[in-house]
């Protein structure tokens, strides 16, 4: 009896076992997600789900190779105005939508007035708009206020949508859809949302009539699995049950690196740049010279060395990609505890206290943070490093715009960590977000109410500018008075870090915020 | 107080149950607003307008008084509306459905696992009190009661994915199938239905690692609480007076020892029960397994108020349940309790 009993749960044993084996498939692509996407609706997905959801979803122009170089994807060409206020696009004729139905002028207007209407996602890029019409069948028009961000770049972030599944989507007190949109898609992209396991996986299986076409190498599908804990998706990538991890822990980089069957694809010079935010109205840090002070006190070598190599340098305000390679000079980025200790005791600040804010589990932010402890305390200044989630983080930082700004505000902060601005590719972006007056509170990140006019006017000067040229020269001159006022700490640019199985081609990260992994172009070489 | 009979009690204990519920959402509902944190804001994120924010705050009643919020959630609730999630707009009743059936297919082999191993362990490690088996059940019970589970989680995935191969790392099913129809929610049973092998086999085999993993803490705790009980029952008069009756020492020890020992075991799986039903977050993130805990957990990291709201009733229902089920259990056990 026994026996018996141990013999069929051998068996079982290895009829599971054998199922486990065989796992893998060539056609479908499997990649380790870390982080959920709530929703799949393009128009209110936050940064983070919007790289995702290109996939299904495409623009009228976009980042389409390893640049910021913009590509025409479903519109074909775009007319300019002279003065950069009148757009006029061209689309791409017989472009078909998942539910079958045809890419029309009226789809782009649909689009762009839905997110328009509901304010959400994009809706910030879009907010200089002032109206979109279709002209014709496969043209469309839009006007825009000048002084905002580069247009074309914000139309990169606004995905096409069909709308006459939305519309069917729609309910009486739900005009545009949002609810439908949440858990169901008709876009262009090459790929169809198959299934949806929430928690769990996205299934996205080619479709067909795309009109990129079929030709040459690539996935009939993929599987987008949510692994949360980093460890177990280094394993699946390991065993070869993930083609893609986006996220392994960063000790195991090097074990990864001398692995012949994974390929770790790394980028410097991100992005995606950690600030400490000084606060620049009130307080002891409202005098430059105690900026000055805390930024030569922080050892940025210390830091990077003890991230992983998980950071490398920073350019400064804004990433030199941004500014055709400018690179200002900061004499207080090199580390200099004597000339910190001096510039404190002149503005009279030899026994201050410095409270940091961070993110609860952002280990970076916590890092910098505490190799700012650690030397400022060799110099008499007191650091408190005080954790916060980040939902109260965000109500904290927002507040500030509506706050006394006096350091007996109940909403005063006096250094606060900051990863670079929304999305955008350009310097505009970081200029405005975080410098401008304008951006302090509200709509901005401005977070340390830094105010310089000159900065402001220049910021201003650089956004109406028509040409290339123009633009540049205020921002750089920007770049240069925000560095003479020091408003914040230059923590580190984060590196960019794929890992994959080797036999995958095609693979290349776009230096973005968040980079996609689109599924299109990739491909199993053998 | 007199003893009354089975349906008096019912129902007494679902009143009172009804007013733990209540109890609880509102003090989640008080917590929730008290937290230094903006829902709408937490929402829309940093990169929102003032505008956006109102416009948003006003959509979904945020702007209102927080009495009237209140009332319009508990009446909600009471017509099984648990309102929908602020970051996926999907309702959460809804979800709830779909994340509960996971975490309980998990819950039910690990609960089998622990109690079974756990309560032989305890009986074996009693009665050769000192001697190897104690020895070794010391070991285990000591092992599945320190060790964190996210870290057993990763090393039974080293050991039995990565090196050996023979189970999964994490999820629910294989990625190359879909899930069966949903009839129940269980992927198990929903495979049973549809007669579907593959995904049967399939679910079955993802169940292992976290099951395992799941039930080492209880099955420590398990052996543990039925090695002490049973050694008290051993050492009382009557055991003696049995023994000395000339009684089998395997009558003594299953017929009068244990039945008296089980009481305390029982409080204590009902106590570990309710903690599991609730959600075994850590197991569920480090298996990739989207069950209730792991839901209800990302919804308060977000703010998401609906959801934490929902989570609690669902879990305060759970409790109340199964401490039902415990109180009832020990007058079977044990007839010398009275209900009352």
């Amino acid at each position: 009896m026994v026996e018996r009993l141990g013999r069929l749960l051998l068996a079982l044993t290895l009829g599971l076992v054998s199922l486990a084996l065989a796992a893998g498939d060539p056609t479908t692509l499997t990649v380790a997600l870390s982080g959920n996407v709530e929703t799949v609706d393009p128009h209110t997905a936050s940064s983070r789900a919007v790289p995702f959801l290109e996939n299904i979803y495409e623009p009228l122009v976009g980042l389409q190779g390893p640049t910021f170089e913009l590509s025409p994807v479903l519109a074909e060409s775009v007319d300019v105005s002279d003065d950069q206020t009148v757009y006029t696009f061209h689309l791409r004729p017989g472009v078909e939508f998942h539910d079958g139905t045809s890419l029309t002028s009226e789809a782009v207007v649909y689009s762009f007035e839905r997110v328009r209407e509901i304010k959400k996602g994009p809706y910030w890029a879009i907010a200089y708009l002032d109206s979109v019409e279709a002209v014709d069948d496969l043209t469309v028009r839009m006007t825009i206020r000048p002084g905002g961000p580069p247009f074309l770049q914000a139309v990169s972030m606004v995905g096409i949508v069909s709308p006459t599944a939305f519309e069917a989507g729609a309910t009486a007190d739900d005009k545009w859809a949002e609810s439908w949109a949440a858990g169901n898609t008709a876009g262009t992209g090459p790929y169809v949302l198959a299934e949806l396991v929430r928690g769990d996986r996205f299934v996205l299986e080619a479709f067909k009539p795309y009109w990129g076409g079929w030709e040459g190498p690539h996935f009939s599908r993929s599987v987008m699995l949510l692994v949360p804990e980093m460890a177990t998706a280094q394993l699946m990538l390991e065993r070869g049950d993930v083609d893609i991890a986006e996220q392994v822990p960063s000790d195991a980089l090097d074990s990864l690196r001398a692995n012949p069957a994974i390929s770790v694809i790394e980028r410097d010079g991100g992005v995606r740049v950690l600030y400490l935010n000084l606060n620049a109205a009130a307080g002891p840090t409202a005098d430059p010279r105690v900026r000055k002070a805390i930024n030569y006190a922080f050892d940025q070598a210390a830091f990077l060395e003890a991230s992983g190599g998980s950071f490398t340098t920073t350019d400064g305000p804004v990433p030199s990609e941004f500014l055709g390679g400018y690179k200002p000079e900061i004499p207080y980025a090199t580390f200099d505890l004597d000339e910190a200790k001096r510039l404190f005791a002149e503005a009279g600040q030899s026994n201050m206290t410095l409270d940091v804010y961070f993110t609860t589990g952002d280990q970076p932010q916590e890092l910098a943070a505490q190799v700012l402890q650690a030397y400022l305390g060799q110099i008499g200044v007191t650091v408190n490093i005080i954790a916060q989630d980040f939902p109260a983080f965000v109500r904290a930082i927002t507040a500030w715009g509506t706050s006394e700004r006096s350091a007996s505000d109940e909403n005063f902060r006096m250094a606060n960590f900051l990863y670079t601005p929304p999305r955008m590719p350009d310097a505009y972006a970081y200029l405005w977000y975080m410098y401008h007056s304008d951006a302090q509170g509200g709509l901005g990140r401005n977070q340390g109410f830094y105010h310089n006019q000159a900065v402001d006017d220049l910021i201003t000067a650089g956004a109406l500018a028509v040409d290339e040229a123009t633009r540049q020269e205020s921002y750089r001159a920007a770049v240069d008075l925000i560095v003479e006022d020091a408003p914040q700490v230059n923590i580190g640019t984060q590196r960019m870090i794929y890992t994959l199985r080797s036999d995958i081609g095609g693979f290349y990260i776009h230096p973005t915020w968040y980079p996609a992994i689109r599924a299109y172009p990739l491909y199993r070489t053998n | 107080m007199q003893p009354v009979d089975m349906t008096t009690f019912l129902l007494r204990r679902l009143v009172f149950m009804a007013l733990t519920v209540l109890g609880a959402v509102t003090v989640t509902f008080v917590l929730a607003n008290l937290v230094p944190a903006d829902p709408a804001r937490a929402a829309l994120g940093p990169d929102a307008t003032e505008a956006q924010v109102a416009n948003y705050r006003r959509e979904r009643g945020l702007d209102q008084p927080l009495l009237v919020q209140y009332g319009r959630y508990v009446s909600a609730m009471l017509r099984g509306d648990l309102g929908t999630s602020i970051v996926s707009r999907a309702p959460v009743a809804g979800d709830l459905g779909k994340f509960i059936p996971a975490t309980v297919e998990l819950l039910v082999p690990s609960l089998v696992i622990s109690v079974v191993f756990g309560f032989v362990l305890g009986v074996g490690s009693a009665f050769f009190r000192g001697g190897v088996v104690d020895q070794l059940a010391r070991f285990v019970s000591l092992l599945g009661l320190s060790m964190p589970v996210f870290w057993l989680g990763l090393v039974l995935q080293l050991v039995f994915f990565r090196w050996l191969g023979w189970f999964p790392a994490g999820g629910r099913l294989a990625t190359v199938l879909s899930p069966p129809p949903n009839v129940t929610g269980f992927y198990t049973l929903d495979s049973l239905i549809a007669g579907n092998w593959q995904t049967l086999q399939s679910s079955l085999i993802h169940l292992v690692l976290p099951a395992v993993a799941l039930a080492t803490l209880t099955l420590g705790i398990v052996a543990r609480m039925t090695r002490s009980s049973l050694l008290d029952v051993l050492s009382s008069n009557y055991v003696r007076t049995a023994r000395s009756k000339g009684l089998r020492e395997s009558v003594v020890l299953w017929k009068h020892a244990l039945r008296n020992a089980a009481v305390p075991i029982v409080t204590v799986i009902g106590l570990r029960l309710g903690q599991m039903f609730s959600g075994a977050v850590l197991t569920e993130t480090v298996f990739a397994w989207p069950g209730v805990g792991r839901y209800a957990f990302t919804a308060l990291k977000q703010l998401d108020f609906p959801v934490v709201m929902g989570f609690t009733v669902w879990a305060t229902i759970i409790y109340a349940l199964v401490n039902l089920l415990v109180d009832l259990s020990y007058t079977v056990i044990d007839p010398r309790v009275r209900l009352e």
